[in-house]
């Protein structure tokens, strides 16, 4: 299962919309405390697509959470700006397994994106 | 009873597809989606007004088995035809052929305005454009609090936000104006007569597209 954080409604609107008949299992959530509950309730989520500008707490601490206590589940990040690293504001490096440069073609790089992840889980 | 021939935009036919069957969907408790794997521009060669008429029928007559969940128009174009499908949920129901040519070309069929012109670029979700729209005046109207305020941190927030959304939507004309003011507010992060002028350009965005766009909803 693949989780997509989005604080932008209508952005979580378009990839639920691209994402439906895909074949991929999804869910989707606007806030990253929401993403964090829906992990620790979820074992088969593999994937966590999230953006990294976010109001309240953002994607840099969903990544770093993720790193630390489910360092197995693959992140990509969805960002206006592609990073060589990814720096958190404290600047520690974030390892991440892919990014994608909004505006974010779902079908053309998303969809193949994620199949080439889920390959490797 | 011979065939006028005439050649008409498949995506602006699934735009008045769309805004039909979206609102019957709505008053069943339904989704009426559609799916479009298909170049741009596709022209159909035929009578516009009974291609339009049998594909209504189809739809129609998913709507009379299907009670619940979505349906489905799924349009696809392999050479040399224009395939419509209709599924539910999921499972295709039925398909009609047609004959069609590729003609890759925008200004052969001008859109009647920017929003018709967005919802082309991607006819699956040419209804949230319209959602869209009314929520960036909306925003615009913040924008102009946080400069009057010259709270540029609000002003920021508003402007990446903005951006992001005109992006997926490829509503280029506002994405292109909220992508240079991002890029000057890094710069400069401060409100001064430039932030100003290019925060006042929307509105000339904004009065080009018609009124009943914002109709029926409050901005």
């Amino acid at each position: 299962m693949v989780l997509i954080v989005d604080d932008e409604v209508f952005a979580l609107d378009l990839i639920k919309r691209k994402l439906a008949g895909s074949g991929f299992e999804f869910i989707t959530c606007n806030t990253v405390a929401l993403a964090k509950e829906l992990i620790k309730e979820n074992t088969n989520i593999k994937i966590v697509v999230t953006d990294l500008h976010m109001a309240g707490e953002d994607g840099f601490n969903l990544l770093m959470w993720l790193a630390s206590e489910y360092p197995k589940i693959k992140k990509v990040v969805m960002s206006a700006h592609t990073h060589e690293d990814i720096l958190t504001p404290n600047n520690e490096i974030i390892h991440v397994d892919a990014q994608l440069k909004k505006p974010v073609d779902i079908k053309n790089e998303l969809i193949p994106m994620l199949i080439n992840l889920l390959k490797e889980v | 009873m011979l065939m006028e021939i005439k050649k008409f935009s498949v995506p602006e036919l699934l735009l008045r597809l769309n805004k039909t069957y979206q609102s019957f969907a709505e008053q069943q408790n339904m989704r009426y989606l559609t799916r479009y794997n298909s170049p741009e521009v596709v022209w159909l060669q035929g009578d516009r007004a009974a291609i339009e008429q049998i594909l209504s029928q189809v739809i129609e007559r998913a709507f009379e088995v299907c009670d619940k969940e979505n349906i489905e128009l799924v349009v696809e174009y392999i050479d040399p035809e224009l395939i419509v499908a209709i599924y539910y949920p999921g499972i295709e129901i039925e398909s009609v052929k047609f004959k069609a040519e590729i003609l890759l070309n925008d200004s052969a069929y001008p859109p009647e305005d920017l929003v018709q012109k967005w919802q082309m670029r991607d006819i699956e979700m040419s209804d949230l454009v319209e959602l869209v729209l009314v929520s960036i005046a909306e925003k615009k109207t913040w924008m102009d609090a946080a400069v009057a305020n010259h709270d540029v941190v609000e002003l920021k927030e508003l402007v990446h936000a903005a951006k992001g959304v005109t992006g997926n939507y490829h509503m280029e004309e506002f994405y292109d104006l909220f992508s240079k003011l991002d890029e000057y507010l890094v710069k400069n992060p401060k409100i001064d007569e430039t932030v100003q002028h290019m925060v006042a350009s929307l509105s000339e965005i904004i009065n080009k597209i018609p009124l009943k766009y914002f109709k029926n909803n409050e901005v």
